[in-house]
């Protein structure tokens, strides 16, 4: 599909806190209990519109084991968000963050726009990260929080599309340079500008985003 | 300073409104809303929430006013004057009138002691008034009315303790208007004395008005030390005001003119206890000569005479700049200020009946004066009015575009065909979109990239950089004979990985062989990676041609190309997954490892034509009988995209060569 932008996410965090399926459900809006552990990287996209603007997002969901630790890393550059991922159910993910953080803050650009997901919060009865303390550590550190839920999509499709906001807005302000493919964006290919007025003129308001009129 | 001012104002427009109803409204407006009037007191000084008392508002707004000053020193006489109109309707209670006129002084004396600077003593003076209008007030709580005036009394009492503060912080930044301001409350007194001489000034002549004006403040400089030092205050001015109070309260009903005279010789002589005493016989002379009189006549008088000011103010603005100018105009208005007094005292010599003769005399001058001032209003209205219409007809003359704009009810029809120029519109775009979703379905990188196949070719390209990054870093870490043969094998590695075309040979049992081959190739791999889906992509192609021989070429077409790209980008897929595996491998044999991935490659390339021979020989077919000539054009297309395909394949095999590289080392 021709797209206005195209944004590079990938996701982050310790092996098995849901980022495939956060990914499955955004992009196919399903849930799979039962997953095949990710193998380096798989790819997701979808697309969404922000100001009335089609854009794409090509997500990397990474490998959560160390073992592919070194792999992923090489993976960070060139994104413009990333989810950084844990389980709300298992506090060694949560602790884990800080070196998540760190990886991600040296292997990519510094404007990447890093949103912090405690995922599984449709399993509160087992919780043993409060959100409190997610919400603690997003403001230390100066990341977007939520909780979301795989399994029942609460907050997925928010947690995508609010760090898409987010990089849309950096945009607008110039702080991504978006010629530099590094900062994980790119210019749709034949982003005529016919055809994207007439979209967002019309089909634009029926997508999760009001229509802008500029 | 500036409360005294505001009352004189206010008196002076209450005189008004007895005359002219009309006006009447007007002047209330101007209570209520002080902010209109004076736009400089605003910006000094905040506004303490109080009751609506207009007076006390009044006081506000004229005391930082140093043009104002002037006027509103007579109008503080006038406001005595006023308030005992008011109240003194229901009940001729001296009192009541009393407490005004100290007030009023003690004003003054306030007033006076600011100017002296002496800041803080006029903070020190204003408790004290404080104190005394709250034993006034004590005294009359048992009376009504007497309590309403109470209220304003206290009222103004807070604001003016306000105001000084901010009159203190006020000359201290100000210099120039310091001396308007000082000047203005100074003519208090005088302006007591020239009450009646206001009229005439006014409508006489606007110079002797200024002249006037000019004297008081004079009066001002030249007041004794001692009343504006505090001590002099507290001691001469309080304890004289208070038994001049209950005198005044007791001899209202009996003062006469014979009691006016001698206060103004007092104030002529400009005494210290002149300042006091002086205001207060004017006060009480002023309530009790107009209760006496006709109390309609005097309020008739005082609107007259606030008219009259309103001229005045200009003319005192002018009269203030001269003034701040030099000392030595001071000086000779002082002479002037001589001569004014004594045609006061002539004045009051007079008697009340010439007074009033002489006052409904002026009366129709100052009618005149106040009609001027309401065509005045009236003119600059229809100036506003005038001018409205002008810009409303700039560039637009007779208003026809903005007429045009908002009578154009003949569009109307219009706003249907715009909708449906616009559904049109909708639809051309839809069109064009559909075209191009059409044409993506047969555009090779489009599908690939639909199949993730140029991510994985990304990614893959990401590892193989990184690869490189690390096989570089390893051989500046070495002497130059490990450096040689390890060159040597990297340059060993590159050349097995040459792929040759030896392969084709196998072409004739590619359907058999596919699945096993694959399977064995990846066996020596030394990683868990399966390339069946590969095989069943393979196997789907093959069933839609051999099953549901649709007679549409287009369609074969279309699947063709989908097939390829889908057989392509998982090729590329399955290599980037290899190259993540072997990377992540403890113990790698590079011989095995590039062996195999050379046969790989060579399978899916291979499978890659043969694909597209199982296409174009079923499109071939269809172009015996149909138009050949698209079928044709499209076969040549699916031969272009097969050898693009391998080269995307050959290509992401070559991005492997560093990862197999790296683990040689």
């Amino acid at each position: 599909m021709s797209y206005a932008y195209l944004f590079k996410y990938i996701i982050i965090g310790d092996t098995g806190v849901g980022k495939s399926c956060l990914l499955l459900q955004f992009t196919d809006k399903r849930f799979q209990p039962v997953h095949d552990l990710t193998i380096g990287v798989e790819f997701g996209a979808r697309m969404i519109t922000i100001d009335g603007k089609p854009i794409k997002l090509q997500i990397w969901d990474t490998a959560g084991q160390e073992a592919f630790r070194s792999i992923t890393r090489s993976y960070y550059r060139g994104a413009a968000g990333a989810l950084l991922v844990y389980d709300i159910t298992r506090r060694e993910t949560f602790n884990h963050l800080t070196t998540w953080l760190e990886d991600a803050r040296q292997h990519s650009n510094s404007n990447m726009v890093i949103m912090l997901i405690g995922n599984k919060s449709d399993l509160d009865n087992r919780r043993e990260v409060r959100r409190e303390e997610g919400e603690a550590f997003a403001r230390e550190h100066g990341l977007v929080f939520m909780e979301t839920s795989a399994k029942t999509a609460i907050n997925v499709e928010d947690a995508f599309i609010n760090t898409a906001k987010v990089i849309y807005e950096k945009i607008q302000e110039g702080v991504f340079d978006i010629n530099n493919e590094a900062n994980g964006i790119k210019i749709g290919p034949q982003h005529s500008p016919t055809s994207p007025s007439g979209l967002t003129g019309t089909g634009g308001q029926g997508n999760t985003q009001g229509g802008g009129c500029c | 300073m500036a409360t005294s001012e505001s009352d004189d104002f206010e008196s002076a427009d209450e005189e008004m409104n007895h005359d002219i109803p009309i006006k009447k409204h007007t002047q209330i407006q101007q209570w209520s809303s002080p902010n209109t009037i004076d736009s400089e007191s605003d910006d000094d000084m905040e506004y303490v929430p109080r009751q609506t008392c207009t007076n006390v508002n009044l006081n506000r707004r004229e005391k930082y006013c140093p043009i104002a000053d002037t006027s509103t020193n007579k109008k503080r006489v006038d406001k005595d004057i006023s308030i005992k109109d008011t109240y003194n309707y229901k009940k001729h209670e001296q009192p009541v009138i009393n407490v005004d006129e100290v007030y009023g002084k003690k004003n003054i004396t306030c007033i006076d002691s600011q100017k002296v600077g002496c800041a803080q003593a006029n903070t020190g003076d204003m408790n004290l008034k404080v104190e005394n209008n709250n034993k006034l007030d004590k005294t009359k709580v048992e009376e009504p009315t007497g309590k309403d005036i109470n209220m304003d009394l206290s009222s103004e009492v807070t604001v003016k303790l306000t105001e000084k503060e901010q009159t203190q912080c006020k000359e201290k930044k100000l210099g120039a208007k310091k001396l308007g301001t000082k000047i203005t409350p100074s003519s208090n007194f005088t302006t007591d004395i020239d009450n009646r001489n206001k009229r005439d000034i006014v409508i006489t002549e606007e110079d002797v008005c200024n002249k006037s004006f000019i004297k008081d403040e004079i009066t001002e400089s030249d007041m004794p030390e001692e009343l504006k030092s505090e001590k002099t205050f507290k001691e001469v001015f309080k304890p004289e005001g208070w038994e001049g109070l209950g005198d005044s309260i007791e001899l209202s009903d009996e003062l006469t003119e014979e009691k006016l005279q001698p206060v103004l010789k007092r104030l002529s002589l400009v005494d210290e206890e002149t300042s006091s005493s002086s205001v207060w016989g004017w006060g009480n002379w002023d309530v009790s000569s107009l209760i006496n009189t006709a109390s309609a006549g005097v309020s008739t008088l005082t609107s007259h005479v606030s008219q009259g000011f309103t001229l005045l103010e200009e003319s005192m603005a002018i009269s203030d700049e001269s003034k701040s100018t030099t000392n030595e105009e001071e000086e000779e208005n002082q002479t002037d200020n001589d001569n004014k007094e004594e045609q006061t005292k002539e004045q009051s010599s007079f008697g009340f009946g010439n007074f009033i003769s002489s006052v409904s005399s002026i009366t129709k001058l100052v009618e005149s004066t106040g009609s001027k001032v309401m065509n005045g209003g009236l003119d600059t209205l229809e100036a506003i009015g005038k001018k409205t219409m002008e810009v409303l007809q700039e560039g637009d003359p007779g208003l026809k575009k903005k007429r045009a704009f908002f009578m154009n009810e003949t569009n109307k029809p219009n706003l249907s065909q715009i909708l449906r120029e616009a559904k049109e519109k909708a639809d051309n775009t839809e069109k064009t979109i559909e075209e191009r979703q059409k044409m993506r379905k047969i555009h090779f990188e489009s599908l690939l990239d639909d199949y993730q196949g140029l991510v994985h070719i990304e990614a893959l390209e990401m590892l193989s950089k990184q690869s490189n990054i690390k096989i570089q870093q390893y051989l500046s870490g070495l002497d130059s004979n490990e450096l040689n043969s390890v060159q040597k094998m990297l340059e060993e590695v590159e050349e097995l990985c040459e792929l040759g075309d030896d392969d084709e040979n196998n072409d004739e049992t590619y359907e058999k062989d596919l699945k096993y081959k694959l399977q064995e190739a990846c066996s020596d791999l030394g990683i868990n990676i399966t390339y069946e889906k590969l095989h069943e992509i393979y196997q789907d192609s093959k069933n839609y041609n051999t099953s549901a021989m649709t007679p549409n070429d287009q369609e074969i077409f279309e699947h063709a190309i989908s097939i390829l790209a889908q057989f392509t980008a998982f090729s590329i897929e399955r290599f980037h997954k290899t190259a993540e595996l072997l990377l992540i491998k403890e113990h790698r044999s590079t011989v095995n490892e590039t062996d195999s991935l050379v046969q790989l490659t060579n399978i899916l390339t291979n499978q890659i034509g043969i694909l597209a021979n199982i296409y174009c020989s079923a499109l071939s077919k269809l172009a015996e009988t149909d138009n050949s000539d698209s079928i044709n054009a499209n076969i040549t297309t699916i031969f272009i995209e097969a050898s693009n395909a391998s080269s995307y394949i050959q290509d992401a095999f070559k991005l492997l060569i560093p990862i197999i590289q790296v683990g040689a080392i």
